[in-house]
């Protein structure tokens, strides 16, 4: 079973559009396992039609509780965060938002009146789409741990994999280059990275690539949008030469691929004459050539 | 010797867990007698580090030498602190009983140095060494 | 917690020691253009005088400074504490290992324990320590930078590549800007996409908050969840449709946002001129003040030089 995620630094170069794409590609050669892992804002069960079958609540996210019999209001949990997640008002008050579960006020407080305990931060989505299942995950409103989340995504991705004989787990990862985008890396086996022509998009690229880089695995790039700005684009290949890298393909700004989307399709199922949908399937291809299958 | 195998169940007839740090248990055996202790892997829940909370407990226990399917660099460092020699390679397949005899036979490979991954704790250093531009 | 409770907490969440008004620019969905719409709201305020402070907090991948092309300048390196055992006060007795949630502490048979993994600076080892074995590293994380540009102040925060600790960066460029507030008007805070730690840190101590979109599905879907967010924060403020005429469903967009509480909807259409300056790393309110774009934008600035009377 192999592990291609998609990531791209910058959010917004057309992740999510290329993930469904290619999914619905491969998956007519090979059992493939969809994955989400932008919890924080999951798109890719809109870029395909998809119905729900299956949910997970998730509580991957450690926060600290005040009981309030026990507090004295000495204020010591105020003073020992280092995060500033505890506020003084009447008495001390933990903001969920900012706490991050390290347990420091609890081990501090006199009165021995702070617990840290799980707290639900998000679900798992299951979705069923024609001949494809997705395993999203989705970050509760406010909620912390992302990255931690995106471990579970993965756990459950992997055993859906496992109970339906996938061949390839093709995970959406999600943008910058933190904590979730780190544990989206984990145990992968090839990292696709996408990019478009443009300083901005170069410049997280580079950034992610670096991070991508610690964990050693094969990496290939695809440059989506690529008319758009020549030198940029000159650039970018300059980068992947130094850096080693395949570029596997070249998609062309396309109106087709927003249209489809705005359907709920993959483009190269609504449009597949497309440009784009022609090298997507080169993209395809050359993506199974990177990362060797065994069927 | 001690040896520790990471295991999807308590005793020696169960599968082993080729993921170090989330290995739900560990089985310490003793190679000349057979005789198994087993442990249950606290940290294998854990958000972070799991790998250094299961070298934790390993090393606890006295194990000389740990055999799983894949230790990843956190763990690797930690438990090259503790003296503890790491062999990789069992496969999913295999059960404890399976690997052990394995061991003995010298199937597997003795790692000198970390699983691919992050590496970021111990192959940093702490000092805050990375004082580039950091852009 | 009940209502009140959760407001009073919100407003303590709040709370700031100046009286600049601090907007925030997110989105939710990457690459929708917030940082667009900041620099350019940024560079419109200050070119009709307002002392105008942009913090680029998305420290995954800053990009004000492209945008501007300006250089980044005044560095100041972002730090955490991380545990420094001595050897000689230590008794062995393991308490900050199991102290440390991240298991970043290990004890080797023996020997006094070392930090392996990840630190997040909690100190959890450090208040544990009866024999106060353990004092104060430090771990640098990130940078923090201040350039200049033609009336505009730009902050930048900029995440390590590699660390994880991108809300302790988000945290210290935001407190960069906030201890100068004094000597500006308006102060304009650009997220990292996203709805997690990073962009609510950043939103910390905001007023109101410009929510940025598209009309794709991905824009709707995204808009629904980082308005949830922001009333979470009770944070209000407009939205601002952009690229409004790509392929999608303006009304739905208008529908959730009027749900929402948010009844001014900002348009801005697929421009030729944004895009060359944005491709030039010039604001297109300065490369091509005639640009449709570049009108939408000026209202913006002066919509909210209006609200805060400045």
């Amino acid at each position: 079973m192999k592990e291609i995620v998609i990531i791209s630094g910058k959010g917004g170069v057309g992740k999510s559009a290329l993930t469904a794409s290619l999914g619905s590609l491969l998956a007519e050669k090979h059992r493939v396992l969809l994955t989400d892992t932008d919890v924080d804002a999951p798109n890719l069960h809109l870029a395909m039609g998809t119905r729900l079958i299956d949910f997970q609540e998730i509580a991957a996210s450690d926060k600290a509780f005040i009981d309030y019999h026990l507090c004295s209001g000495c204020m010591t949990c105020v003073e020992t965060c280092r995060f500033a997640a505890i506020i003084a008002v009447a008495q001390p008050v933990i903001m969920p938002y900012s706490c991050e579960g390290c347990g420091a006020c609890a081990l501090t407080c006199p009165e021995q009146a702070i617990a840290v305990r799980p707290v639900v931060n998000g679900r798992i989505n299951i979705y069923a789409t024609s001949g494809l299942s997705l395993v999203t995950g989705q970050l509760a409103i406010g909620g912390s741990s992302s990255g931690r989340l995106v471990d579970q995504v993965k756990r459950r991705a992997r055993q859906e994999a496992e109970n339906s004989r996938a061949e390839i787990i093709l995970i959406d990862g999600p943008p910058g280059i933190g904590c979730p985008v780190i544990a989206a890396l984990k145990g992968a086996d090839y990292a696709l990275l996408v990019t478009e022509p443009s300083a901005t998009a170069l410049h997280d690229l580079q950034r992610v690539v670096e991070v991508a880089g610690h964990f050693r695995i094969g990496m290939g790039l695809v440059i989506n949008k690529a008319d758009i700005h020549e030198v940029s684009r000159r650039k970018i290949f300059a980068f992947a030469a130094k850096n080693r890298m395949d570029v596997l393909g070249e998609i062309p700004y396309d109106i087709s691929v927003p249209k489809a989307i705005a359907n709920g399709q993959p483009v190269v199922a609504a449009y597949p004459d497309a440009v784009s949908s022609r090298q997507i399937n080169r993209i395809a291809e050359a993506l199974l050539d990177a990362v060797p299958v065994m069927t | 010797m001690k040896l520790c195998i990471s295991s999807s169940g308590k005793d020696i007839g169960a599968r082993v867990d080729t993921a170090f740090g989330r290995a739900p248990y560990f089985l310490i055996i003793d190679t000349e007698t057979m005789e198994a202790e087993v442990v249950e892997n606290a940290a294998a829940a854990s958000g972070h580090g799991a790998g250094i909370g299961a070298a934790q407990i390993v090393s606890d226990k006295g194990a000389e030498a740990v055999l799983s399917g894949f230790v990843g660099p956190n763990a690797f460092s930690a438990l090259k602190a503790s003296d503890i020699r790491i062999f990789e390679g069992i496969s999913a397949n295999d059960t404890v009983q399976e690997a052990v005899t394995g061991f003995k036979k010298g199937d597997y490979r003795e790692v000198t140095a970390p699983s691919t991954g992050p590496g970021r704790g111990g192959g940093r250093g702490r000092g805050g060494g990375r004082g580039r531009r950091g852009f | 917690m009940t209502g009140d409770l959760q407001s009073e907490v919100i407003r303590a969440f709040h709370r700031k020691d100046f009286t600049t008004p601090v907007v925030g620019i997110t989105g939710g969905k990457g690459g929708v253009g917030k940082t667009t719409v900041a620099v350019n709201i940024a560079c419109a305020l200050a070119d009709r005088g307002v002392r105008t402070a942009l913090v680029d907090a998305d420290v995954d991948g800053p990009n004000g400074a492209i945008l501007l092309s300006v250089e980044l300048a005044n560095p100041a390196a972002v730090d955490i504490t991380v545990p420094q055992i001595d050897a000689e006060r230590c008794n062995g007795c393991g308490d900050c290992v199991r102290a440390c949630r991240l298991h970043a502490l290990f004890q080797p048979r023996g020997k006094y324990p070392q930090l392996i993994g990840e630190c997040n600076g909690c100190e959890a080892c450090i208040q544990v320590c009866e024999a106060h074995a353990i004092s104060r590293g430090r771990k640098q994380v990130g940078m923090t930078y201040l350039s200049r540009i033609d009336g505009l102040s730009l902050y930048t925060g900029a995440l390590i590549p590699g660390f994880e600790e991108s809300s302790v960066v988000v945290q210290a460029v935001r407190e960069r800007a906030f201890a100068d507030a004094e000597q500006f008007d308006l102060i304009l805070v650009d997220t990292s996409p996203g709805a997690h730690c990073n962009v609510i840190n950043a939103l910390r101590g905001a007023d109101s908050v410009l929510a940025v979109t598209e009309p794709t599905p991905f824009g709707l879907h995204d808009l629904e969840l980082i308005l949830n967010l922001l009333e979470l924060l009770e944070l209000g403020g407009s939205v601002v449709l952009n690229r409004a005429d790509l392929p999608g469903d303006r009304k739905k967009i208008k529908t959730v946002a009027r749900q929402h509480s948010r009844e001014m909807i900002w348009e801005i259409g697929m421009d030729d001129l944004l895009a060359r300056s944005y491709a030039a790393g010039v604001p297109v309110v300065r490369e091509y003040p005639q640009a449709p774009s570049s009108k939408v934008f000026q209202q913006l600035a002066e919509n909210i030089a209006a609200t805060y009377g400045i």
